[in-house]
């Protein structure tokens, strides 16, 4: 009886401690961003959304709130605020099996957007492997160009 | 005595198509026709001396039915190095070559690399080689220089490879590892990674983690304890991520 309701006990408090992660998981979807990144947003509104982050950097000029990958604890998204608290970019990572990582699934999402290579980086001098920065208005896409994958979206406010 | 050494060695490459066709390799076998060879370093370490190599029969394995096709010649198409200028392999670099790679973990030997190219010189001398974004790799003459070690320099290049290679999951995981994150800056609209924390075998692993990457596999095989001492949290990703049979073979075959 004593050993059934331990089990029982354990049972609930994992299922209760999973909950919130796999909530946030979700929370965090390239949708979610997509649909949420306004400039103006303040750090209240971005913690109701999203909740609280794993971790805060302040500098002198902004504050970074980084968010991890249930499980993995891979970066999942870089929230950065400016003086005033409010929003002036995200930095989203798409993760391994996620259809985002496909950059032909990516430029989908932005059908009126245009890109244009604004910035190729070589790994090094000695490897022509690169990085590519494909830059829009409002958001820009980041690949790895010997993989073609994405690796990271960003939305950023204009005049920031 | 001398004299008739002397004139051997002058007439040696005007003589190779007749002591090509004098040596009938049998099958399992191919030909290594007679050549000098300078002095060199094997992977381990050991110094082979400058000797005239005698013209042989050497039994092939998966090394070399792998890569010997995929020497190539000319330059990588789209190379983006345009002042770089292809160069001839010789005999003694093609077998210096498949002994290097005979060398390497068998995890670096499988890798679908598309053609090992030979130019003179990089723009960025001493450099001994570089690859491009579609499984290409250039050797240039100072890889094959006498304080060189040939399989330390393919291994670093086949690192590349190994990173591309991975599944989505081995280089996120590795990213986040060792901490690397992707940063954009709005004035510039680039993406950059911003420089992890630690420190690094080599400077120019700042730049990003393909590099750093590279770097590490390089001296997880070549000089682990200076990796363990310098990026431990790379040594234990690698060891972690490959068996105990990643580590230097034997001399070629």
């Amino acid at each position: 009886m004593t050993r059934a309701f331990v089990l029982l006990t354990l049972s609930l408090i994992t299922a209760c401690a999973s909950t919130p992660s796999r909530d946030r998981g979700s929370r965090l979807s390239f949708d979610s961003i997509n649909r949420t990144f306004a400039p103006d947003l303040t750090q209240e509104q971005v913690l109701e959304k999203f909740g609280p982050p794993d971790s805060k950097q302040k500098s002198t000029a902004n504050e970074r709130w980084q968010y991890l990958a249930p499980k993995t604890l891979f970066d999942r998204a870089q929230f950065i605020f400016n003086e005033s608290k409010t929003l002036i970019q995200i930095v989203w990572n798409p993760l391994p099996g996620e259809n985002e990582m496909n950059i032909e699934q990516i430029l989908k999402q932005f059908p009126k957007a245009y890109f244009e290579s604004s910035n190729t980086t070589k790994v090094s001098n000695h490897s022509l492997k690169s990085n590519t920065t494909l830059s829009g208005e409002s958001v820009s896409i980041f690949r790895e160009d010997s993989t073609n994958k994405v690796l990271a979206v960003a939305w950023f406010a204009k005049n920031h | 005595m001398d004299v008739l050494r002397k004139l051997l060695q002058i007439s040696t490459p005007f003589l190779l198509p007749f002591s090509v066709a004098a040596l009938d390799c049998p099958s399992g076998t191919y030909h290594v026709s007679a050549h000098p060879r300078k002095a060199y370093y094997r992977a381990d370490g050991t110094f082979v001396k400058a000797t005239q190599v005698s013209e042989s029969c050497r039994e092939t394995n998966a090394v070399y039915d792998t890569w010997s096709p995929i020497l190539k010649t000319g330059s990588p198409p789209n190379w983006e190095n345009k002042s770089e200028k292809p160069s001839q392999w010789t005999e003694e670099q093609r077998t210096r070559l498949i002994e290097a790679l005979n060398e390497l973990p068998e995890a670096l030997q499988r890798l679908p690399v598309k053609g090992i190219y030979r130019m003179s010189k990089s723009i960025f001398f001493p450099n001994p080689a570089s690859n491009d974004n579609d499984g290409r790799i250039v050797l240039y003459d100072s890889a094959f220089g006498q304080d060189q070690r040939l399989a330390r320099i393919l291994a670093h290049e086949l690192a590349h490879e190994v990173f591309v290679n991975f599944t989505d999951l081995d280089r996120a995981s590795y990213r986040q590892a060792l901490g690397w994150i992707a940063e954009f800056d709005p004035e510039s609209r680039k993406f950059l990674y911003k420089e992890r924390s630690g420190q690094f075998v080599k400077p120019d692993g700042r730049q990003g983690p393909n590099e750093d990457f590279a770097n590490n596999l390089e001296y997880y095989l070549f000089e682990a304890k200076v990796l363990k001492r310098t990026t431990p949290k790379a040594f234990d990703w690698i060891s972690n991520r490959f068996n105990a049979n990643f580590r230097l073979g034997s001399p070629a075959k």
